[in-house]
């Protein structure tokens, strides 16, 4: 039986496990099939992600079903996203999504805005 | 001390509540001049704990089991636009803070820092993408040049 090849597996964004548990918790809040992420034009650095919830997938979405949970990349994110690593971190001052993202040339000390 | 403007009666604990009720009640109809100080103080700008951000420190209380909890807000240099704001838990009051809030719940911030925060608010952001203690409508910060993240600013 052949295995399905590893590159196709390869989903083109990758999360950790407290970013899944972090998604599950917010989708089933909301009774929400997908979350989508985006990049817009914003911040010091040139580009900042987004979150959204999404009921649909669009056309063109990239689908990434990983961990139990289903996420969308928008069409014209995923060149900008490929490869990245999505993380949760949370202490009491703070929680929130960060972004490993290989493509990033440069960032801004916030962590919310980059360049690719 | 009478410190608390922003502070309302709905989140105030039982502890706070308590040692309110200790303090003497200002008599009714004085128009006496340390309130009025109070007030003007209040118009003129100090830093502005919302809601949310109490809510916040009470729900982190609560989690210590009821222990106190104090969040010092600092500007320091740094961050992309040469400013940058700090937030951090801390057990004890310095000399130089002024306090906000009453009760179990308060925000500190040193008089240097606050030069750069009057008339700013102390918020607790609960978003998709975030949650976490920010300061906002900052009236020191040049909104043109601060950056987007709303972490580091500019002054004016």
């Amino acid at each position: 039986p052949a295995r399905p090849s590893p590159r196709i597996k390869k989903q083109a964004l990758e999360l950790s496990d407290e970013a899944a548990a972090r998604i599950k918790q917010l989708l089933e809040a909301r009774q929400m099939e997908y979350l989508r992420v985006g990049v817009k034009k914003r911040g010091c650095s040139g580009l900042s992600y987004t979150l959204n919830y999404a009921e649909n997938k669009g056309k063109f979405d990239e689908l990434v079903d990983s961990k139990g949970v289903k996420l969308l990349i928008e069409p014209t994110a995923v060149m900008h996203l490929l490869g990245t690593r999505m993380n949760f971190v949370e202490d009491k001052l703070k929680s929130e999504f960060q972004f490993e993202n290989p493509n990033s040339k440069g960032s801004c000390g916030c962590g919310e805005s980059f360049t690719t | 001390s009478p410190c608390s403007i922003n502070s309302s009666p709905q989140y105030s604990t039982a502890a706070s509540a308590a040692l309110q009720q200790q303090q003497p009640q200002p008599v009714q109809e004085s128009d006496s001049p340390s309130s009025a100080f109070e007030q003007g103080g209040a118009d003129q700008g100090e830093l502005i704990v919302e809601e949310s951000a109490f809510r916040r420190l009470q729900h982190l209380s609560r989690l210590q089991g009821g222990k106190p909890v104090l969040l010092r807000v600092e500007v320091e240099g740094g961050g992309c636009s040469g400013f940058q704001y700090k937030f951090a838990l801390v057990d004890s009051i310095n000399p130089d803070d002024k306090v906000f809030g009453t009760g179990d719940c308060k925000v500190l911030c040193d008089t240097l820092s606050l030069e750069f925060l009057r008339g700013a608010k102390v918020e607790f952001e609960d978003s998709l993408m975030r949650s976490a203690f920010v300061i906002n409508s900052n009236p020191n910060a040049d909104k043109s040049t601060s950056c987007g993240c709303g972490s580091s600013f500019s002054v004016k």
